[in-house]
């Protein structure tokens, strides 16, 4: 388990139980996710639970990497007792070699022209997004025996720190932290980052 | 400060200059540069040319009064706060220019008419206030669908905008 030093716990969270029972269910999703992820690769993913954190919002980005390299986010909001969004996060170089690595293509660019990105690489970033996400969210609703349901995904590609923004905006609270759920996975030369983030009351 | 000849590559001073996160806003004098990074956000830049002074906000949303905060992300808070700044410094409306800069669109999905397009409520949040405050917008590089890194020039209030198409222009 990967810790980085500056997460801030925030021990006055007053849902602290609710918090951690979530934490629990993130948890034991992340395993359904990655017995999914090697039954679809056929390879070990690797899948480093960080965990539960509070984390400034201008924070997030410094974990995420260098805030002026490339990102891709498909976003999905989660409706019924589970509000919030879940948000899959990869490099642009992770999602060269996702798309290279599912199509056993070789391909050098995932862009038409400079900023756009190509759609059969959206797409397949998009089906790998959705096995992740549906996987989380049944996992979660055989544990709590109500049903979730999440939207349809919205991707955005963009800087880092903008791609971020869309994931986290409707979410700040005032205090400017918000609670998140993160994991980093890995699959051969593809990493990226699974983020669940609860609506803020 | 080092700046090249060539308007559309200009090179800063690393050391000079200053990184405004997500939601933060900062202050200073030339010869500081002040950056931020934006997508549906705006950057809000405000600069008084007489001291070479400016101020730039990263704003997310377009109020605060439905999330009841205090904040500078949102951007009537950011934008009150920064020209009670400036008025406190005993500049005027009429000595304050203000740039704006992103409210972009960077969804890439075709559901994307489900989500509310916040990069240009955001922008017209942001016009609207200036306006109220008698505070002339002279530039302005939003909406579209790119995401854009902003650096504020302090030596003469112009922003340098590189767009994530791989544009840069000079605001």
């Amino acid at each position: 388990m990967k810790i980085f030093k500056f997460f801030k716990k925030d021990e006055k969270e007053p849902n602290k139980l609710i918090s951690d029972v979530i934490d629990q269910f993130v948890k034991i999703a992340s395993i359904e996710i990655s017995e999914k992820l090697q039954e679809l690769f056929n390879i070990p993913v690797i899948l480093d639970n960080i965990s539960k954190i509070s984390i400034s919002v201008s924070e997030l980005p410094l974990l995420i990497g260098d805030v002026e390299d490339t990102a891709i986010s498909v976003i999905f909001n989660i409706e019924n007792e589970l509000k919030g969004k879940i948000a899959l996060l990869f490099s642009k170089n992770s999602a060269l070699n996702l798309y290279n690595l599912l199509t056993q293509k070789n391909i050098s660019t995932i862009e038409d022209n400079p900023g756009n990105l190509n759609s059969e690489v959206a797409s397949c970033i998009e089906s790998v997004s959705s096995i992740f996400s549906m996987s989380f969210v049944s996992t979660i609703s055989n544990l709590i025996q109500k049903p979730i349901f999440t939207s349809v995904p919205v991707i955005s590609y963009s800087f880092r720190d903008s791609v971020i923004n869309e994931i986290i905006w409707e979410q700040v609270n005032s205090e400017n932290t918000l609670e998140i759920f993160i994991s980093k996975f890995v699959i051969e030369k593809v990493d990226g980052f699974f983020l669940y983030i609860p609506e803020v009351k | 400060m080092q700046e090249s000849n060539n308007k559309n590559n200009d090179t800063f001073n690393l050391k000079n200059i200053v990184y405004v996160p997500i939601g933060g806003m900062d202050f200073n004098y030339s010869p500081k540069i002040l950056k931020t990074i934006v997508g549906s956000c705006v950057a809000i830049a405000l600069y008084a040319k007489p001291d070479k002074f400016g101020a730039l906000a990263h704003i997310m949303l377009p109020k605060s009064t439905k999330h009841k905060s205090n904040n500078y992300k949102y951007a009537d808070f950011a934008i009150n706060n920064m020209v009670q700044l400036f008025y406190s410094k005993n500049y005027k409306s009429k000595d304050i220019i203000a740039k704006l800069v992103g409210g972009a669109k960077i969804y890439f999905s075709s559901q994307d008419s489900i989500i509310p397009d916040i990069g240009k409520e955001n922008v017209l949040a942001c016009r609207k206030l200036l306006i109220e405050k008698n505070i002339p917008i002279v530039a302005e590089d939003v909406l579209g669908i790119f995401g854009r890194t902003v650096l504020f020039n302090l030596l003469d209030g112009s922003i340098i905008v590189k767009s994530f198409n791989g544009n840069t222009l000079k605001l």
